[in-house]
């Protein structure tokens, strides 16, 4: 057992001491507004008022929220449909360019460029392209003879369209990662498996795929969690519209919190996202 | 030996940097106990008096009586960089010795950045931009001073330069609580019409009067030009224009629901947005755009810039877009489909009703000062500086927006460089009250607009969706507690 006068002989109270600062920063910045933010999904708090013990009741009314529910239903929708695209296309393009040998770079480079522009931007950049009358995407439309569609106004086209422009986005972050990957391969294994005659196919599902699933794992990890609180895109290109066809979680929680200083409920449909996003990362998160 | 020099330089190290650290911790503990020393100078007293410029509307400031930096907080766009332009000038004024630093921040992220600034009581903010609709909170919240015993101290205020009466009274109102005016608007909006002339001579439209088309004359208008276009071959090209995204689809609604008549909020509290009139507004608006296609379908995803953007590219013979587009609509480098052949109308009123009917949304910018700032009595010279009737006339002769002084509106140099003038100053007379909620934004930029939006989809009537959000409405109004 550690004591006392062992502990201060040790070279632990010297690394306590260095690491006692960055500790209490990490508890001030995140422990702390965390432990905050619970209590006030147990109060009634419209900023005016100081904050009323409530107990349970905003989470009783999420129950009841058709808005919640929709939100969480887009939100999730939104994170399936985006990661498993952004894992095919993504992992194509990685084996594409752990093949080739002209231009890896070059493709390599443009793949990331994307990552590179802030989210705001994309939503700005792809609203403008997908404008009814002057945007680029209905100049191609008219041009190939079809009627003009109306990409973000429309409650059956505009979360397909914020899907696109995540995926436009941040694909290039899939490429990156698997590409890492793919690299650390070893080459002896394929090697033999071709000299054994099994067809590229067969090498891709035996042996890539099984081999690379720790890295699949890290992407679905940070993809799933960036994905089910995404807000950005979806204030700039659709503002959560048309109808709350594209009114994701955390854009819901903006709204009640920023707009309609219901800061209490807020805090609890907040808490729904931590406690989604727990349940669905968690247990990967402990594979990997 | 050689472990024992480096256990002893190692034990060194360690007192070094635990001494290092000690003083570290002390030094700051000391600094912020002592405090920054105040860049603030006292104000009053004989020498700043004796320097008084009463031929300014600030004589304090003007006189060199004060000094320190004044920081603005304001959402971005147009009405902020007047500021960025103008602060040199107030600098100048008071001799350098007060100058003012602007904060433009992100319209996306300014709802978010205003209320936690004002939440966590920061004083980073002097004077702040809080427009009619957020002051419903930030007023009674206490997040601004109340302006009154300002404007009576004639050290920091000469009252008849700066000539308070010269807004109408329903603008100030706007911003009054208890019978204390807390902001000095800096920019009065509103939702005008916009019409090509040469379209209409080439298509024999008559045009509006100076109180506007009713909306019958605008419908009729909207079916020959409709049928003008055809004829040319136009498929890009529709009669009318105007933006629903969101916040815009619920502005729209109320105005043309205030024109027929509609009651919106009982008591101005209790939403009735399924009050027949409105219902009757909402169908008629349903069938000029889905039915007749009078309106461009992509009006679903547009608000001012959208509208200004298919207005400048000659998509539209009319428009119903803010005040603050004309500059840009008059500018031939800017516009040369629209400028000198563009003219400007009040929004359109019912018949049963008449063109007196109150029924245009109040949009105005004002500036305050924060109930937080450490240097109130600069901000206040800031702010009545700069909605001062010389400098607000500077900002609207420099491409600015009216800021609701009756005495610019009329001014006939102003009224000649910016025609669109006169449609404003006949729709200041007609703004509608706002309802009297402290959360109607979010009834306004939220619930509104789903449900609007739900019936330009073809996915509910009119009836269906008013009375949603009638319901919605209520409900949230009640967890509240506001009715």
């Amino acid at each position: 057992m550690l004591t006392l006068r062992h502990f201060l002989r040790s070279d632990r109270w010297y690394w306590t001491v260095l690491l006692a600062p960055s500790l209490l920063v990490l508890a001030a910045v995140f422990i702390y507004p965390l432990i905050y933010s619970f209590y006030l999904s147990l109060t009634a708090y419209d900023i005016i008022m100081p904050p009323r013990f409530v107990g349970l009741q905003n989470y009783a009314r999420i129950l009841s929220d058709a808005n919640v529910w929709n939100s969480v239903r887009v939100s999730l929708v939104f994170t399936v449909a985006t990661l498993i695209l952004e894992l095919v296309i993504g992992f194509g393009i990685a084996l594409i360019l752990h093949d080739i040998g002209f231009g890896r770079n070059w493709f390599r480079t443009i793949s990331v460029i994307p990552i590179m522009l802030t989210p705001i931007v994309i939503g700005v950049i792809w609203r403008m392209m997908t404008n009814y009358d002057f945007g680029i995407f209905n100049y191609f439309v008219t041009l190939a003879g079809f009627e003009r569609v109306g990409w973000s106004v429309n409650t059956r086209t505009a979360l397909p369209l914020l899907i696109a422009s995540d995926i436009w986005h941040t694909t290039g972050f899939v490429v990156l990662v698997l590409s890492a990957g793919l690299a650390q391969l070893p080459e002896d294994l394929f090697e033999a498996a071709e000299i054994d005659g099994a067809s590229a196919w067969r090498r891709l599902v035996s042996l890539t795929i099984p081999l690379l699933q720790p890295v699949f794992l890290v992407v679905f990890v940070f993809r799933s969690y960036e994905l089910l609180r995404m807000f950005d895109k979806a204030v700039t290109l659709t503002q959560g519209g048309p109808a709350r066809a594209t009114e994701t979680i955390t854009f819901h929680v903006y709204q009640r919190m920023f707009v309609g200083y219901q800061v209490g409920y807020s805090a609890a449909v907040a808490y729904l996202l931590l406690v989604l996003t727990l349940v669905i990362v968690l247990p990967f998160l402990r594979k990997i | 030996m050689a472990r024992l020099q480096n256990w002893h330089q190692r034990n060194l190290t360690r007192r070094t940097m635990l001494q290092l650290m000690a003083g570290a911790t002390s030094a700051g503990i000391l600094s912020a106990c002592v405090g920054a020393p105040s860049a603030q100078t006292p104000s009053g007293g004989g020498a700043a008096a004796a320097a008084l410029d009463m031929n300014s509307v600030v004589p304090r400031a003007a006189g060199g009586g004060m000094s320190g930096e004044v920081v603005v907080g304001i959402m971005g766009g147009p009405e902020a960089d007047a500021h960025i332009r103008l602060v040199s000038r107030f600098a100048e004024m008071t001799k350098n010795s007060l100058t003012v630093r602007v904060e433009d921040v992100g319209r996306d992220v300014w709802s978010s950045r205003w209320l936690t600034n004002f939440q966590s009581q920061s004083d980073e903010w002097d004077a702040v931009n809080i427009q009619n609709g957020p002051f419903k909170l930030a007023g009674p919240a206490g997040f601004l001073q109340p302006l009154n015993d300002y404007m009576d101290n004639p050290e920091l205020l000469n009252k008849e330069l700066f000539n308070l009466a010269d807004w109408p009274q329903a603008l100030l109102d706007l911003f009054t609580i208890d019978g204390k005016l807390y902001e000095f608007p800096q920019e009065a909006s509103t939702l005008m019409f916009y019409y090509r002339t040469d379209l209409l001579e080439k298509y024999g439209i008559e045009a509006p009067g100076p109180q506007g088309y009713s909306w019958d004359e605008l419908i009729a208008n909207c079916r020959i030009a409709k049928e003008k276009i055809a004829a040319d071959g136009l498929t890009d090209t529709y009669p009318l224009l105007f933006g629903t995204k969101r916040t815009h689809s619920s502005i729209h609604f109320q105005q043309i629901a205030w024109s027929y008549g509609a009651d919106l909020f009982i008591d101005g509290k209790i939403p009735n947005f399924n009050a027949p009139e409105a219902i009757a507004a909402l169908e008629d608006e349903v069938s000029w755009v889905v039915d007749e296609g009078l309106v461009t379908p992509g009006m679903v995803g547009y608000e001012y810039p959208e509208v200004l953007t298919a207005y400048q590219q000659g998509k539209a013979v009319f428009a119903l877009q803010w005040n603050a587009a004309a500059p840009d609509i008059l500018n031939p480098e800017k516009s040369p489909e629209s400028a000198g052949k563009t003219a400007f109308s009040v929004f359109p009123w019912q018949a049963d009703k008449g063109p007196e009917q109150l029924r245009l949304w109040p949009s105005v910018w004002s500036m305050g000062v924060s109930a937080f700032s450490k240097r109130p009595e600069e901000a206040f010279e800031y702010i009545a500086w700069f909605t001062s009737q010389d400098v607000a006339r500077d900002y609207v002769m420099k491409g600015g927006g009216s800021s609701g002084r009756q005495s610019l509106l009329s001014d006939p140099e102003i009224l000649a460089s910016n025609p669109q003038f006169a449609a404003m100053g006949e729709g200041f007379k007609v703004y509608h009250a706002m309802p009297d909620l402290v959360s109607y934004d979010f009834i306004n930029t939220d619930i509104l607009p789903a449900h609007l939006q739900a019936v330009w989809q073809g996915e509910k009537s009119a009836k269906e969706a008013l009375d949603a959000a009638t319901e919605e409405a209520k409900q949230y109004l009640t967890d509240k507690g506001e009715i």
